[in-house]
């Protein structure tokens, strides 16, 4: 599977590189959603691993903008937001996230989880697209 | 590509800097931990998968993978929204 991997913080990056390509999947890391969709549209991932909250482009920006264009992946939104922010992670499937996994999450539960994914139909963009209804009203 | 961000977060653009203004020091300091403790977690799982079961580093980095493991639930308990 080919998994673009976008998080800020370097080590947790590095770290899961080495974990999905042991794993035998193919891996794009990226620092923020902007260089995501950059990759993106050179490199058509299975499925993105997106932190939430990042400097610049957050994850909830990269998800819209992947679910508008239709770029039929898997999303899958990770965050180790503590306090009132845990909450955000919350809204990600409402937007169309097809998973979500708290940090710090045991590599097996991150298997876990892109294993259950991958067995669901994927998504065409069909029924998260905001094109008519790009009020910001979701 | 970069100027599609413009028409991208309409509802969610101003998350970040209500994030920011919001997140207090003390869960940006859990933030980096969680960061962290995953990014330990990953390598210490990959590690013990590298290591061959009579190297001499093998006990202590099954040790400390128990530990880091032990570590993730007391974070996750410490977290009242985490259910795992």
């Amino acid at each position: 599977m080919l998994i673009c991997v976008v998080d800020d913080d370097a080590m947790l990056r590095d770290a899961l590189d080495a974990l999905l390509s042991e794993a035998g999947h193919e891996v794009r890391c990226v620092a923020d959603g902007l260089e995501a969709l950059d990759v993106l549209e050179v490199w058509p991932a299975d499925l993105i691993l997106c932190d939430l909250l990042m400097p610049g482009a957050e994850g909830f920006e990269l998800l819209r903008t992947v679910r508008r264009k239709r770029l039929g992946m898997w999303f899958i939104m990770m965050s180790g937001a503590q306090g009132e922010l845990a909450h955000f992670l919350n809204h990600a499937p409402v937007l169309g996230a097809d998973a979500t996994i708290r940090k710090p999450f045991k590599p097996n539960a991150l298997f876990e989880t892109i294993e259950t994914v991958s067995r669901t139909d994927r998504p065409s963009g069909i029924g998260h697209s905001d094109e008519e209804h790009d009020d910001g009203q979701q | 590509m970069t100027g599609n961000s413009d028409q991208t977060g309409s509802a969610y653009a101003g998350v970040s800097g209500w994030i920011e203004r919001r997140n207090s020091s003390s869960d940006r300091t859990m933030h980096d931990l969680n960061n962290a403790m995953a990014s330990l977690l990953a390598n210490l799982s990959l590690g013990l998968e590298k290591v061959d079961e009579n190297h001499p580093a093998r006990a202590r980095l099954a040790a400390a993978n128990r530990a880091a493991n032990r570590m993730q639930e007391l974070l996750a308990d410490y977290d009242p929204d985490r259910s795992k």
